[in-house]
């Protein structure tokens, strides 16, 4: 095992993960660090020149990766139950750190909180909630994670495909209020 | 004839600060995984003394070293060979010449998200000497222009590293400081 500390693991991961935005995205996003981390949001990124809409990663990386054929990453994590947060702008970035090459691995994985609290968790609910990601980084991985790879070379994509659709998702939702908002409006609708 | 390499259009799309700061990072990782953790890396609030970053050995308040992190986006190419050629204006009284500073010279590549092997550390006494490019308007002029090529002898050929060295180069760079520091113009 490499003496290299959780710290500073957790730090090149997450100059990994930005990395990866900001050139895969050929400069479009802007990738921001909290000064504390408070609120388990390791990178909030927007696209350049805009304040709305951004998301957040939650970096979270392992040192170690099973062998071929599945090559499993398994990480583990505990979070405080009142510092867990779901929200559809929050993602987890999951990878594997290879110390030869000093790059993730192909693929990692982002992946929607919700799916993370809702499918990663085990063990008793108290105070502190714990849970597992495992996940084959194998090209035909049938597991639950593997519509949530994404190639090293895809995530700035994935990350302007995300955003499209967070703001996609704000313009309907601010349509409704409009409509709604409107005096005299008569709702119609066909029975299903 | 020379020319620039690749330079399309979607790469305009990363700032220079973007660049500066992917490049700085990059550089962190060689060094920390490099060293097997014994190196710790600290970025200054502000810029005022031209050091990007500050290393010292992990659990030592003892000699430290500055870097000057210098990245380019495209290669130089002439004839067979491809060059890495970074040029800078310096104010006079910010040329700092210090066994303890240091450049880091290297061709991001873009599309690969990562360093272009080779990379190179060179002392800021011989930046300074071997670099220097006269001065315009009061500000001093460096060219750094070296070789990627293995084969290459140019006077960069000895500061030439395959990024998984770096770290190691550093700690080998910090056990042999001298004892005093100094601070020569």
């Amino acid at each position: 095992m490499s003496p290299l500390s959780t710290q500073q693991q957790g730090v090149i991961g997450q100059y990994e993960c930005a990395k990866l935005v900001v050139l895969g995205t050929w400069g479009q996003v802007e990738v921001d660090e909290p000064m504390s981390d408070d609120e388990r949001r390791d990178e909030e990124i927007h696209r350049k020149h805009q304040f709305r809409p951004s998301l957040a990663f939650q970096v979270k990386t392992s040192k170690v990766l099973g062998p071929s054929p599945r090559r499993l990453l398994d990480i583990r994590f505990n979070v405080p139950a009142t510092h867990l947060f779901t929200d559809p702008a929050y993602f987890y970035f999951f990878a594997h750190l290879d110390l030869k090459t000093m790059a993730f691995s192909d693929p990692v994985f982002i992946v929607p909180s919700r799916e993370v609290h809702e499918h990663a968790r085990f063990g008793k609910p108290g105070a502190m909630l714990h849970f597992s990601f495992s996940a084959s980084l194998a090209e035909r991985s049938r597991d639950k994670w593997a519509t949530y790879q994404v190639s090293r070379w895809d995530v700035g994509a994935r990350v302007l495909e995300i955003l499209a659709q967070l703001k996609a998702e704000r313009g309907s939702l601010r349509a409704r209020k409009e409509l709604t908002a409107l005096p005299d409006l008569l709702w119609v609708g066909i029975k299903r | 004839m020379a020319e620039y390499g690749r330079g399309g259009s979607e790469m305009r799309g990363v700032s220079y600060v973007q660049q500066g700061v992917v490049a700085c990072r990059e550089f962190i990782k060689l060094l920390m995984i490099g060293s097997d953790g014994r190196l710790e890396a600290s970025l200054p609030a502000t810029d005022d003394e031209r050091r990007d970053l500050e290393v010292h050995l992990k659990g030592r308040f003892g000699p430290s070293l500055s870097f000057q992190v210098k990245s380019a986006r495209q290669l130089f190419h002439k004839g067979r060979m491809d060059y890495l050629v970074i040029s800078m204006g310096v104010k006079p009284a910010r040329v700092i010449s210090n066994p303890r500073f240091w450049y880091f010279f290297a061709y991001l590549d873009f599309e690969k998200m990562a360093f272009k092997e080779p990379v190179f550390l060179v002392p800021s006494r011989h930046m300074h000497r071997a670099g220097a490019h006269g001065s315009t308007h009061g500000v001093a002029r460096f060219v750094f222009k070296a070789s990627m090529d293995p084969t290459s002898s140019d006077t960069w050929q000895p500061y030439r590293l395959q990024t998984s060295a770096v770290g190691r180069r550093v700690l080998d760079i910090l056990r042999d400081l001298p004892g005093k520091p100094g601070l020569s113009r």
